[in-house]
């Protein structure tokens, strides 16, 4: 009998979450930013991934026929000091960004998370010693600790994204243990731990889904955030080496040709922009949606 | 609360140097050098890297303490010394571009509050996100295009320091201060509008205008005190942060300072250099968040003592 009892239970109970899911995903589509945010970062995946169908011509083929030519209807964005298409680079251009911006904030929001639950549920030394590493992780600007680390490692993307995952963990940590500690004294946690379950079966049944909400809007900035950092080191030279398009790289070298072909810095740089843009908008967007009572206040 | 922090804040600044692939001596001896073992190993002996990470540690922290940041590897230069040289060029690019951006911030947020979804505030809601999302190093690229290859208002790049030509010098740093001031102007008219609007809507504010107090009175005086509370909280955090944000503007602009310092430390692989600069922007930023916290005590009397 318990066996029939219990896939019923399962179902319900997955019917409620998907409800969850579909309700925050329609009140993301009510709100204007959240309507924007989605449509730029949709796009911009789409791109990404089909990228070798939508780009016009080979973002590597050099045509010295064709070199610095203004944007015209053959080349909308121009050609670069080799005569490469710009408009295929930046199309290109865009997996590195957000591979970098995905893993890299990926893998701080584990550690945070991680971190921060432990924090926050352990209290006492735990949470000092990991809280006071963070604060002393969040003293240093983040361009330039990601600096430092990735002139260390060695420059290119796999250590640019150890670098930003590094200096991106501590809002995590810190704003799940705030959560963390508001649900904590909560009745249905004392339940749990008088029936004596599990410390780390509690944090993660019955606290981490009252975490998460805030977590996906800091995901959603901190993406933005890494692209940023990952574009300002590839600027600098650290990112992934010629030829490899990236946003940061052509801006490099869009920069020394500037008076001549304007175009080359202004098109990769315009790319950041607008995603950066995008995912602004998602996160507030999120944030609403995710918040029911924010969007009440909003529309009353 | 503090000197923990800042124990952690010199144990990372420590640490950047062993993610070094091999160690620091080999790194340092370069890849030429690296295969002459007598060499290497006396450098690490000189280097002291024979003996126990944390007694290397407290020998590091300890010389750090009084002022002994090693030598740069490029110049054979004192660190402090590379250091201090290039720390005046920075420091007046944060501070024009800090001065810039709440003189700009201040009035739009203002105006935005005292008029929610208006024309004005629905453009500096625009300005305010964009701001944000713009990288600042291709702001000053197109900057620096349109103000200086284009119109030659401003000239493109370089520095002079204002005890030399003022005038000049103001004129060179406007462009970058602009650029880096964009930022933390954006975010400040966003707190200053938040905050304000919040305000305007609490009982003394309608006491203030029951007893007849002009509306300029009521806003400027009455609201804005207490408005700028967080505001200047926000500037102190944010000083510091701007201050290890100009790796990029100074590599654009050509300025002597101490991010140029870090951007060109790399490609030397000066790594002492690079170490110490690290360290001093974290304390920079430290030192900008205590007094923030300190000025926050000052203007709310009600957390003073608490």
């Amino acid at each position: 009998m318990a066996g029939t009892v219990k896939p019923a239970a399962t179902v319900a109970l997955r019917r409620q979450q998907q409800g969850y899911l579909v309700s925050s995903l329609k009140r993301l589509l009510q709100t204007p930013q959240g309507i924007i945010g989605l449509a730029i970062v949709l796009s911009l995946i789409l791109l990404a991934v089909a990228a070798g169908g939508v780009a016009p011509y080979d973002p590597y083929a050099q045509d010295y026929g064709a070199v610095l030519k203004a944007p015209s209807i053959a080349h909308w964005m121009g050609t670069d000091n080799m005569g490469r298409d710009l408009l295929s680079r930046v199309i290109y251009g865009s997996r590195i960004s957000l591979q970098v911006g995905l893993v890299s904030v990926g893998l701080a929001a584990i550690a945070g998370v991680l971190m921060g639950l432990a924090a926050g549920y352990w209290a006492g030394a735990v949470d000092e010693v990991l809280m006071r590493l963070m604060d002393a992780l969040y003293s240093f600007p983040a361009v330039l600790l990601a600096l430092a680390i990735t002139a260390a490692l060695g420059p290119g993307i796999g250590n640019i994204i150890v670098a930003i995952a590094i200096v991106y963990t501590p809002p995590f940590a810190r704003l799940t243990r705030a959560q963390v500690l508001s649900v904590r004294e909560m009745e249905f946690v004392t339940a749990a731990r008088s029936i004596g379950v599990q410390p780390w079966r509690i944090i993660g049944l019955h606290i981490w889904p009252n975490t998460v909400a805030p977590i996906i809007v800091q995901v959603s900035l901190s993406v933005s955030l890494a692209m940023i950092v990952e574009a300002s080191l590839s600027f600098l030279g650290l990112g992934a080496q010629p030829p490899t398009a990236t946003w940061g790289e052509m801006l490099r070298t869009g920069y020394r040709f500037l008076e001549r072909a304007p175009w080359m810095s202004f098109f990769p740089g315009a790319a950041i922009f607008v995603t950066v843009l995008g995912l602004n908008f998602l996160g507030d967007g999120l944030r609403m949606a995710l918040d029911p009572r924010l969007m009440q206040r909003r529309q009353g | 609360m503090t000197v923990p922090v800042l124990l952690l804040v010199s144990m990372i600044a420590f640490g950047i140097l062993f993610l070094l692939p091999g160690d620091p001596a080999l790194a340092l001896l370069g890849e030429n050098l690296a295969k002459d073992e007598a060499k290497y190993q006396a450098l690490r002996k000189e280097l002291g890297l024979d003996r126990p990470l944390p007694i290397q540690y407290l020998d590091w922290v300890t010389r750090a303490f009084k002022g002994d940041l090693g030598t740069s590897i490029r110049t054979g230069q004192p660190v402090r010394d590379a250091v201090l040289q290039r720390i005046a060029p920075t420091f007046q690019l944060t501070l024009m571009a800090a001065f810039l951006a709440i003189i700009v911030a201040l009035p739009i947020g203002i105006f935005s509050a005292l008029r929610p979804n208006s024309a004005t505030d629905v453009a500096a809601t625009g300005f305010a996100l964009a701001g944000v999302a713009i990288p600042n190093f291709w702001l000053g690229i197109m900057l620096m295009f349109l103000l200086a290859v284009k119109l030659r208002w401003l000239p493109p790049s370089g520095y002079i320091s204002p005890l030399e030509d003022l005038g000049q010098s103001l004129k060179l740093m406007l462009m970058p201060a602009l650029t880096l001031a964009t930022g933390l102007a954006a975010t400040i008219t966003r707190q200053v509008r938040s905050v304000l609007i919040e305000v305007l809507q609490q009982d003394y504010i309608r006491t203030a205008r029951g007893k007849g107090a002009r509306e300029r009175t009521v806003v400027l005086v009455h609201a804005l005190k207490n408005a700028l509370i967080p505001v200047v909280t926000l500037i102190g955090m944010q000083i510091g942060r701007l201050f290890g944000g100009t790796v990029t503007i100074e590599l654009i602009f050509a300025i002597p300072g101490m991010g140029r310092l870090a951007a060109d430390s790399i490609f030397f692989r000066d790594f002492p250099v690079l170490q110490g600069i690290v360290l001093v922007v974290a304390l920079v930023v430290l030192f900008c968040n205590l007094l923030a916290d300190i000025l926050y005590a000052y203007l709310d009397p009600r957390i003073r003592f608490s």
